[in-house]
């Protein structure tokens, strides 16, 4: 029986997702293939390539000591600042909106990736692994399986808004949690027989104060609709409850990773008893 | 002796004043209806069909409504043209780049980009504080709840807060508040408001207005942003689709924007005349 774990998108959440593989890896189960979206595709990435998890832990404190990690939140001093200071990053935010694709450029996500991956391959991974991404040219959901790791995970990382597309062929790449935050269905595509997704279950906030807020609370709505849809597919949904952490500060990925492993871990008796019964 | 049908109408932005077409059609070739769930401009259309008036009065109304709004409403129309970035290059791109920065501006400063000052006078008086009790057919208005996060159905109270609420477009228009929820229109979560939609609602019939997805590549950050929401808004309704018993699929809307208000007359036309010749191929209950 071909087990597959599948991990869904959720930005600093998702180090969570390192936890939960520390647990199943200490209950002896056994993954044949992985694939992720987003930070999924980053922890799935390197699981899939080290299959150590010290070493994955290890490599989240360099990537976080050596590399910028909070660069993409433009906001993270201005709540303490002068309200001028606010109004001012309102200004320059709706001038790169109607201007530029993206409030960051890519270069901080490259330098913290090509630590996590070097010069590394899909084909060199040791197990199968594929980051999942969304073409916003076709509106299709784009499964990444070959080339350089850096750019298939890139891709699947792009946040739109915050990051520009990654443009490959005719094909123009943003993070695959537009359609897929929980890419199951896109793991079974590969002939997976029984699948063990992670999610990340946060509570988007109620109150706005504005019309983007709306907007964003609306987005959070259709997620939380698409995301039902594919844990339905799935053989065995692990859900992590990170409603209480902070995502915007990526350095914090301890925490995740203890709340990811003890989540797991008190679901491990169930899922070996669903895994024995399906191999039977 | 026909079985009377649940009719599911929706429509994003102004594309919804073709329901009037599509309830002319259907009333001019007999077809009983026993209840219209609604969302955004349909749902105003709706009422005003249950009510037992003419729809094609409101064709009008809302054409010189946006005529005569045309300032205040700041180019809606051109906004639209965020999915049409290859014709922009070439026409008013200065005026295209003030358009989506003020838009922007007025959603980071204030709940929407408009006011309800300009459209809900319009609203009382077109109809007045009447009910929903007042409808000869049963009608259901789809919106959203922000407070509590779910869809909701309206079916009862005032049709002027339902009306208010099926069209506070996020980003365009204010939430309305009844009581204690906070309600803005479902077309931006799901142009058609299947959600709501039961077992005991069959048959159904749905009728889908599309849109053409913009496949080309965007210029600016709101328009990679607004193609996203599109793609989940168009696999949400894909899947909501199952639900629906009947589905009349006016391919001919595609050549319309959400803020196509300059063709208003068109797009009724459109609507009608499609409808027409669905209903003479497809045998309805």
């Amino acid at each position: 029986m071909k087990v597959g774990l599948c991990l869904s998108g959720g930005g600093s959440r998702g180090y969570a997702h390192i936890g939960a593989i520390r647990a199943l890896t200490e209950a002896g189960i056994k993954i044949d293939i992985v694939n992720g979206t987003s930070i999924g595709a980053i922890i799935g990435g390197i699981y899939a390539l080290y299959q150590d998890v010290d070493k994955m832990t290890d490599l989240v404190k360099q990537v976080t000591s050596s590399v910028n990690v909070n660069h993409f939140n433009l906001f993270r001093h201005s709540k303490e600042g002068p309200p001028f200071l606010q109004n001012w990053l309102t200004e320059a935010v709706c001038d790169i909106a109607a201007l530029r694709k993206s409030i960051q450029s890519h270069n901080n996500n490259l330098k913290a990736l090509r630590i996590l991956f070097d010069e590394k391959r899909f084909e060199d991974t040791k197990i199968p692994f594929s980051a999942v991404s969304m073409d916003i040219m076709t509106g299709k959901t784009v499964v990444i399986k070959r080339g350089k790791l850096i750019d298939g995970v890139l891709a699947s990382a792009s946040l739109p808004g915050i990051f520009p597309p990654v443009a490959r062929g005719k094909k123009l790449l943003v993070d695959g949690y537009v359609l897929a935050n929980i890419p199951v269905p896109e793991l079974r595509q590969q002939g997976t027989d029984f699948i063990i997704s992670i999610g990340l279950v946060n509570a988007p906030s109620k109150e706005h104060e504005n019309g983007i807020d709306i907007i964003y609370y609306i987005e959070s709505l259709k997620q939380k609709q698409l995301d039902k849809w594919a844990i339905a597919e799935s053989n065995f949904h692990i859900n992590i409850d990170m409603s209480k952490f902070d995502s915007s500060h990526f350095e914090n990925y301890l925490v995740a990773i203890e709340r990811g492993y003890k989540a797991t871990q008190k679901v491990i008796p169930l899922l070996k008893n669903k895994l024995e019964k399906a191999d039977a | 002796m026909p079985e009377p049908i649940t009719l599911v109408l929706g429509g994003t932005g102004v594309k919804g004043i073709a329901s009037i077409g599509v309830l002319q059609s259907l009333h001019s070739h007999g077809i009983k209806i026993k209840k219209i769930v609604a969302a955004g401009i349909s749902a105003l259309i709706s009422a005003q069909f249950a009510l037992g008036e003419e729809p094609n009065l409101l064709t009008d109304e809302f054409t010189s409504f946006f005529k005569d709004n045309n300032h205040s409403l700041w180019g809606l129309e051109q906004l639209t043209g965020l999915l049409m970035s290859r014709r922009r290059r070439v026409v008013g791109s200065f005026s295209y780049f003030l358009r989506e920065r003020s838009y922007c501006s007025a959603n980071f400063k204030g709940n929407s980009a408009l006011s309800w000052e300009t459209v809900e006078p319009q609203i009382t008086r077109l109809f007045g504080y009447k009910t929903f009790s007042d409808l000869k057919i049963p009608l259901a208005m789809s919106v959203i709840d922000l407070k509590s996060g779910t869809s909701v159905l309206l079916e009862k109270g005032t049709l002027h807060y339902g009306m208010k609420a099926s069209i506070a477009f996020p980003g365009i228009l204010p939430p309305v508040t009844v009581g204690n929820m906070e309600l803005v229109s479902s077309t931006i979560y799901c142009e058609l408001p299947l959600d709501g939609i039961t077992k005991k609602d069959s048959p159904v019939l749905t009728i889908d207005m599309p849109s053409t997805f913009s496949g080309s590549n965007p210029q600016t950050l709101l328009e990679v942003i607004s193609i996203v929401d599109d793609i989940r808004s168009r696999a949400i309704k894909e899947k909501l689709l199952a639900k629906t018993d009947y589905l009349f699929l006016l391919e001919g809307m595609k050549k319309f924007r959400w803020g196509d208000y300059h063709q208003i007359p068109q797009i009724v036309t459109q609507a009608r005349n499609e409808t027409d010749r669905l209903l003479k191929r497809t045998a309805l209950p």
